[in-house]
């Protein structure tokens, strides 16, 4: 987990680095970078962590079916229900995402 | 097919490919665009450019793509009551079958989720529920308006409106809230109230599955080298899958709380 962590904190620090050049280009052309930076950043967090999440609801219910297949059903609505509730907040981050290149 | 007919078809169809593709990379610019794509994916989001005027009103076109859904769905209802439903036989045919299948998913759900009070909430899943997937499925075939600066336009989703997705979210949230109020009095209204969240979930979750459909769908159309294969994958990833992903979310959602605020505490 701590290697996750570093490589995320290391390739946002290049991400950042990188991103220097373009500030100097002008005003206009870094605000939308910044803007493209910002919305790139969000979704790949949240779809990264989005997809571990459900990854990890997806493989308990599978487990459970596994152990109890007579209990498949609620299981499987039980999941259901979860991985909605993580999906809403994925398309959050989209909608965040949408607003800062649009909107702002 | 014979191998010589194949050799030929396989021919015609590679020549009409090279031609086309061909015709792509010649002709840079495509020839009927006047809008630059990030202008059109704005417009598609905020709706500040297009607008189609109704009885001396500027509209959005996401509300007109609405009422003519609804149209639909009245038109379709009142066809099936006059002429399906006196017809209908013990022994069942293909139509009354899938008509069967369609309001018996929803009255099995209702049922399932909440088994104190569901005779309302499965006409309301049953009608929230046939109104995303005709209105997702709605975008596929394109229909066209003309909006006030005189351009043609295609009719979007009319739940990748925020006004409609936020509409059809409070309206899930009010259906939960009444019930609660019916069954429960005060109580399974607070109950509800708990979920303070749920219209917004409901409503935002609608907007940015449609809308990122919506977008993906515009990026591919746009270009004339990317519609040649993709929009058939990405129709039927963004549309069909939303349709019936989007329908039965939200009635499931609307079910599960509706279940919770009307349940009967004091039988047990």
């Amino acid at each position: 987990m701590k290697k996750v962590l570093k490589t995320l904190f290391l390739t946002l620090f290049i991400l950042s680095v990188t991103a220097v050049p373009v500030f100097a280009e002008g005003a206009e052309s870094s605000v939308v970078s910044v803007k493209a930076i910002a919305a790139a950043i969000i979704m790949a967090v949240a779809a990264t962590a989005g997809a571990i999440a459900m990854a990890i609801a997806i493989a308990k219910a599978e487990d459970s079916t596994a152990r109890q297949p007579e209990a498949a059903g609620n299981i499987r609505t039980a999941m259901m229900m979860g991985l909605v509730f993580i999906e809403t907040a994925i398309i959050y981050a989209l909608i965040t995402a949408i607003i800062i290149i649009f909107v702002l | 097919m014979s191998k010589k007919q194949r050799i030929i078809s396989v021919a015609i169809f590679a020549t009409l490919i090279i031609l086309i593709l061909s015709g792509i990379f010649l002709i840079k610019t495509p020839i009927n665009n006047a809008d630059e794509i990030s202008e059109v994916m704005r417009d598609a989001v905020l709706h500040e450019r297009e607008k189609i005027s109704i009885f001396g009103i500027s509209v959005n076109p996401g509300l007109v793509s609405a009422y003519t859904v609804t149209a639909i769905l009245l038109l379709l209802a009142l066809i099936i009551r006059i002429f399906a439903i006196p017809k209908f036989k013990i022994i069942p045919g293909k139509f009354q079958l899938l008509l069967e299948q369609a309001v018996g998913t929803f009255d099995s759900l209702a049922e399932e989720k909440s088994p104190h009070r569901n005779k309302f909430l499965s006409f309301y899943i049953f009608a929230a529920g046939s109104y995303i997937f005709m209105g997702t499925i709605f975008e596929l075939f394109g229909v066209q308006a003309v909006t006030e600066r005189g351009s043609p336009i295609s009719l979007p989703a009319p739940l990748a409106d925020i006004n409609g997705a936020i509409a059809l979210g409070v309206m899930s949230y009010g259906v939960i809230l009444i019930g609660g109020l019916v069954a429960n009095g005060i109580g399974g209204a607070l109950k509800a109230l708990k979920d303070f969240s749920l219209p917004i979930s409901m409503s935002f979750r609608l907007f940015g599955a449609l809308l990122s459909g919506a977008l993906v769908t515009e990026l591919v159309y746009y270009y004339y080298s990317l519609s040649f294969v993709l929009p058939v994958i990405v129709g039927i990833l963004f549309t069909l899958l939303h349709a019936i992903i989007q329908a039965y979310v939200l009635t499931m959602l609307t079910a599960q709380f509706y279940g919770e605020s009307t349940e009967n505490k004091k039988e047990e």
